[in-house]
């Protein structure tokens, strides 16, 4: 049963590169969006199981969205998506309700790996 | 690896990052030159190789994986301080650099690794990091005859330990191996803390939580849990983080335990972190560790916009505790003194306390000296000046304003980029200002104070100025704005252009000032945290950049002292000494009042007459003396008494009263009256003018 | 937030209060709110009319008495005497009254332009009007004029010196 994801990145090609990761290994592409507004709409759309969100993005950026959709579902499992050098954002994120993260450029076995471990 | 993957579609993106990374390579390894013990270098340099790594691999690049892992393990060691950085440390680095970058342009051309021998350098790096020496790092882990690990406790944690036990908690000691190439190991260790705390209390840990958050481990780290939870489940909270190797619990006990004190680990490098340690134990024997720099499982992060709340419930609770007070004198008026009317004075007074002591903490819970962003820069201003060929005197005033933590996160990539500009820009090469008649050394100055309700930061230099008539040329080359509009603008409105998007393209943008950021950025950031940055610029003379924060909460140390009623607060960096002077000790210079101090003349003014305060200066045998100090000379000024140092919270006097000579603003106290924050400058220049009127009579 | 002018509407609501014995108003929407007296903190420096400074919920704000302002004589503070904090535009100030009696609403068209002279001694220029009740005269005090002044005054100062200077 292929779970739900949500993808959210403002960069075009990163979005593609999450996907691709989802594709090959037996995840369904939900939704996805590209700032954090667009972000916590399609949430509440759709409904994903899990959503991977990056960090600095315009008009929201992924840390006030985690917040949002945490309230609208306190269950939500969203991982960051970080680069290197954002530690103190990744630590904000968690606090914010995130339940991992995975560092760009990404390495498809820590993609999964996070993804696995949040679906549990 | 990534097998299964078509990588070409990224190789740009690779390429963009990697120049990046080999330019901070670059700036970092030449600076560690002059610098060997700079551990911020030391990390920048490590992070780039990381990164690096990171990427190459990704991308199935294995030469430059397997060089940058290696450079990265050696700088692991350097930035310890296993390894000292010597010039021939220095060489090594700079030939990675060299084959980095010939590796990168192969990529860059062919779209793959080519034919260039790595061999030689890697054997290079294992030399160095076979070589190593043990750790002079204290050991707080050790092992028994048995091979297993114990974690030495000091007596207080000892404490806490029995104190669990006899609770019928379990106390676990928990061993976390990270994946080896986990890319963000303090958010990662982050996590497992967080995801802990939610079942127990984290009392130690080892390293301390701010190593591991300055990712100053190789992969693992142990902590000691107090916790209701079982062993299999603490191990399947930790289990559900990814980028775990393993994990190992064992119960605490305390009878193996060595009796040895933890040392401080030793300071190496430059240590430009506050000290500040303080412990504090309370009631329920859970101990926090209090630095100004712990952020992980010792500290809570607060939301900010949380304590902006706090402060406005606080604010609502001192003045319905004025209220309370006159309920009670109302009361006391019908029905006299009487037991419970006094007691209601006494918890309408402590009420008072507390909510003032409340206020306070809250806003010194945000705010942190500006001296932490600004600490790096003389060092980057040497550097980018001897790259640029320049001679800059750099001044830096203001070091110990304090700001609150989201603006200081977020000042610090405006300054560097505007320290670069009166650099590259602003200041002519040494002979061009001899000819023009100015000091071979340009003036850049960074600044910081408050004024009012404001933080101000001001980046000024005396170099060429910006010429309003060129940047409207570019600014309609680069089609921002059309001619017709380009004219009317006001030198001032011209030079802002500046601010355009698109005003300056990466090409432009000289080596060492960095790619592309332009102006707007710079203003982004600092719109971003509600600032305003203006600037004032003359052909040939200078530029300014003023940066204006808005900021209600501006703190200063200060000393409180009284004048009759009034309390006068000293903003203490400008206090030299207080003295006691007898009557008798005064001597007269004409009909300036002196005093001799260590052998110097101390002028001396009442503080009174410096405020232009009509009163009746008392007779006194003896008075408090407050000794100040602006440039050169100090002066004496006497006060009525003293009442003690305090911080306070600097508030305008607002825009009805103005600039009111003399004084710099008003705090509110603990008891919630109001107390005028004295501007030392002002009053010291009036006591000369006085002085000099004086004694020249 | 800028005083209403009496002409754009039907009615007003004012803050009425007592100086000596003439009763005053002022537009209900500029006043922020109504405190008793408390410890004031003289400022050096300043007019005599401005007392002080007061904490007001963690905000630092001048109190005047509007007695010393308008050159009126000044009475004891009693329980009843009050401040009424106004806030015209950027600025906000406590003013110091005899008492505060009540808010109530008057028809604009009750509302006379000041007259040239007033008894009360009260300078015509600082009135926006008076109201005419059944029993009683309400003196519209124009606090736009009453609070800028001070600059105006400034500016002239400063103006009048860099005249002279260039004219050396």
């Amino acid at each position: 049963m292929g779970k739900r994801v949500l993808v959210v990145d403002d960069a075009a090609f990163m979005r593609m590169m999450i996907k691709d990761i989802l594709n090959k290994n037996g995840y369904e592409v939900a939704g996805e969006a590209e700032n954090g507004v667009k972000a916590v709409e399609l949430y509440k759309e759709l409904k994903p199981d899990l959503v991977t969100m990056d960090i600095t993005m315009p008009e929201k950026d992924g840390i006030a969205a985690v917040k949002e959709i945490k309230q609208i579902d306190s269950d939500a499992r969203i991982i960051m998506c970080s680069a290197m050098g954002q530690q103190m954002m990744v630590m904000e994120a968690i606090q914010a309700g995130a339940k991992d993260f995975v560092v760009k450029p990404f390495q498809q076995e820590r993609v999964i790996q996070a993804l696995e471990k949040a679906s549990k | 690896m990534t097998s299964g993957f078509d990588i070409s579609q990224y190789l740009n993106i690779f390429l963009d990052e990697a120049d990046e990374q080999i330019q901070i390579l670059d700036e970092a390894i030449v600076n560690l030159e002059n610098d060997k013990k700079n551990s911020d270098l030391l990390n920048d340099i490590f992070r780039a190789a990381h990164t690096l790594k990171g990427s190459s691999a990704s991308m199935g690049f294995e030469k430059m994986a397997s060089v940058t892992h290696d450079l990265e393990n050696v700088l692991d060691k350097l930035r310890q301080g296993e390894v000292e950085v010597t010039p021939e440390i220095i060489d090594l680095l700079l030939e990675c650099l060299d084959i980095i970058k010939v590796l990168k342009e192969e990529i860059a051309s062919e779209g793959k690794e080519g034919k260039t021998e790595t061999e030689q350098l890697i054997s290079k790096l294992k030399v160095v990091l076979d070589g190593t020496t043990v750790a002079k790092n204290e050991i707080t882990v050790s092992f028994d005859a048995a091979g297993d690990e114990h974690i030495q406790l000091d007596d207080v944690e000892k404490g806490l330990v029995s104190e669990a036990y006899r609770k019928g908690y379990f106390v676990w000691h928990i061993r976390v191996t990270l994946d080896s190439d986990c890319m963000m190991k303090g958010p990662r260790a982050y996590i497992v803390f967080n995801n802990l705390e939610s079942i127990g209390e984290i009392i130690k840990t080892v390293p301390s939580a701010e190593d591991i958050e300055a990712e100053k481990f190789e992969n693992q780290f142990h902590l000691v849990l107090v916790s209701q939870e079982d062993k299999s489940n603490v191990e399947s909270i930790i289990d559900s983080v990814s980028e775990i190797e393993s994990i190992v619990i064992k119960p605490v006990s305390l009878e193996e335990d060595k009796l040895e004190e933890t040392k401080e680990p030793e300071q190496k490098e430059d240590v430009e972190d506050k000290e500040a340690t303080e412990e504090v134990s309370d009631d329920n024997n859970v101990r926090r560790l209090k630095t100004e720099k712990i952020k992980t499982s010792q500290t809570v992060r607060v939301d900010v916009q949380r304590l902006e709340n706090l402060m406005n419930l606080v604010g609502e609770l001192v003045i319905d505790r004025i209220r309370l007070a006159d309920v009670g004198e109302n009361l006391k008026n019908h029905l006299g003194t009487e037991g419970t009317l006094e007691t209601l004075e006494e918890v309408s007074i402590h009420i008072g306390r507390i909510t003032g002591e409340l206020q306070e903490e809250i806003m010194k819970a945000r705010m942190f000296p500006v001296e932490q962003v600004f600490n790096r820069f003389p060092r980057m201003v040497r550097d980018l000046a001897r790259r640029a060929g320049k001679e800059i005197n750099f001044q830096v005033v203001g070091r110990e304003t304090e700001l609150d933590r989201t603006v200081i996160e977020e000042i610090g990539d405006p300054l560097i980029h505007l320290l670069r500009n009166a650099i590259d820009h602003g200041i002519e090469s040494p002979e061009k200002r001899r000819k023009l008649g100015k000091p071979a050394e340009g003036l850049v100055k960074l600044s910081a104070s408050h004024q009012e309700n404001q933080i101000v930061i001001t980046v000024e230099d005396d170099g060429a100025g910006m010429d309003p008539e060129k940047i409207k040329a570019k600014a309609i080359e680069k089609g921002l704005i059309n001619r017709e509009n380009a004219r009317r603008l006001t030198p001032k409105e011209a030079i802002n252009l500046i601010f355009k998007p698109g005003f300056s393209t990466a090409k432009e943008i000289s080596d060492v000032s960095g790619r592309g950021v332009g102006m707007d950025i710079v203003r982004n950031h600092i719109e971003k945290i509600n600032g305003v940055i203006d600037i004032h610029s003359e052909v040939g003379k200078g530029t300014k950049f003023t940066i204006k924060l808005p900021l209600t909460l501006a703190i200063n140390r200060s000393l409180l002292v009284k004048l009759e009623e009034s309390v006068f607060a000293f903003p203490l960096s400008n206090v030299v000494e207080i003295i006691n002077v007898e009557k008798d000790e005064i001597k007269h210079i004409h009909r300036q009042e002196v005093v001799m101090v260590r052998g110097e003349v101390l002028p001396l003014f009442t503080l009174e007459e410096l405020l232009d305060i009509k009163r009746e200066t008392p007779k006194r045998e003896s008075f408090p003396v407050v000794v100040v100090k602006i440039s050169e000379k100090p002066v004496g000024i006497i006060v009525d008494q003293l009442l003690g140092e305090q911080e306070i919270v600097i508030k305008s006097l607002g825009d009805y009263l103005g600039q009111v000579p003399g004084l710099a603003g008003a705090t509110i106290m603990g008891d919630g009256k109001v107390a005028l924050i004295l501007d030392i400058r002002g009053l010291v220049q009036h006591a000369r003018t006085e002085e000099y009127a004086r004694i020249a009579n | 937030m800028r005083e209403e002018k009496a002409v754009q509407k039907q009615e007003e609501q004012l803050v009425v209060f007592q100086l000596g014995s003439e009763t005053y108003g002022v537009d209900i929407a500029i006043v922020r709110e109504i405190i008793r007296m408390q410890s004031i903190t003289p400022v050096p420096r300043t007019p005599d009319f401005v007392e002080g400074v007061i904490n007001l919920r963690g905000r630092v704000i001048p109190v005047i008495d509007l007695h010393k302002r308008f050159e009126l004589p000044c009475g004891d503070e009693t329980n009843d005497t009050r401040i009424i904090v106004v806030e015209v535009g950027e600025i906000t100030v406590g003013m110091i009254v005899d008492s505060v009696s009540e808010v109530l609403r008057i028809a604009s068209e009750s509302i006379d332009p000041p007259p040239p002279v007033i008894s009360s001694g009260v300078n015509t220029a600082y009135l926006r009007g008076v109201g005419k009740l059944e029993d009683r005269l309400i003196i519209l005090l124009d606090l736009q004029k009453i609070l800028h002044e001070e600059e105006h005054k400034e500016l002239e100062e400063s103006l009048k010196q860099v005249v002279a200077t260039e004219e050396e």
